[in-house]
């Protein structure tokens, strides 16, 4: 099992993320929003669980997230990491598989247009949410 | 490398495949939400009384296991090792792979339960 890691160790995460194109910045973010998302995604098996109980606690439900703001506000951040994890999860899928954006310039200009999409949405996710 | 489920190769391939069923499913329940807006009980118990849904679900939690132990294998891998946080990375990297297992084992259990007890 104990192999050499030749991977690259950044010491400095701050410096290579300002000098990073945004496809790298997509990246990271990629991970970010992926990494968040599964850390409180136990909280969406709890609304899940309530949501199928009962017709009374369905109810309730409903209105908790009509009026309690802190988890208007979880859902939302919820969905923008979703948002954000799964736009950027196609745009790499579509990389990889069909060589889309592979150069750096084609990448940049795919990676603003998933970002600039994902603005759009969150835009959307904001007033359907938290308004 | 051995990787996880067999070889580098099968990891890659598993996250990648693991990402469209996981893709499908979001986009799935988004469009139900778009058509049955406001959403009702019935409307919703039924969704999941469906045997295709209970089944679609299932695959679902288990497709969302392997998705995420890759996921969390490689963020911590690439972040927690003794170049970045010292001496104690080992214990650290351990107990961060535990606390994904448990969450990852949570939340497909209660998941599996919910859908279909």
């Amino acid at each position: 099992m104990k192999e050499k890691d030749n991977r690259p160790v950044f010491l400095n995460p701050l410096v290579l993320v300002t000098n990073l194109p945004i496809i790298g910045v997509s990246s990271i973010l990629h991970r970010i929003s992926g990494f968040a998302v599964f850390v409180i995604f136990l909280s969406l098996v709890w609304l899940f669980d309530r949501s199928l109980t009962s017709e009374d606690e369905f109810l309730k439900l409903v209105q908790d997230m009509n009026t309690l703001f802190l988890l208007k506000l979880l859902l939302f951040f919820i969905s923008l990491g979703l948002t954000y994890h799964v736009l950027i999860g196609i745009k790499k899928l579509t990389s990889e598989f069909f060589g889309v954006g592979e150069e750096l310039k084609s990448g940049n200009r795919i990676s603003w247009a998933y970002n600039i999409l994902f603005i759009f949405l969150s835009l959307f996710l904001l007033v359907r949410i938290l308004f | 490398m051995k990787g996880l489920f067999g070889s580098g190769t099968k990891d890659f391939l598993l996250s990648r495949i693991s990402s469209l069923v996981l893709l499908s499913y979001f986009l799935l329940l988004c469009s139900f939400f778009y058509l049955n807006n406001p959403l009702t009980f019935s409307i919703w118990s039924a969704l999941f009384d469906n045997i295709g849904m209970k089944l679609f679900t299932t695959i679902f939690l288990l497709t969302f296991a392997v998705h995420t132990w890759i996921g969390t294998w490689a963020i911590g891998s690439d972040y927690i090792t003794q170049k970045v946080v010292g001496q104690f990375s080992s214990f650290l990297y351990k107990s961060y792979r535990l606390f994904c297992l448990v969450i990852i084992v949570t939340v497909t259990i209660w998941s599996l339960l919910i859908v279909w007890l």
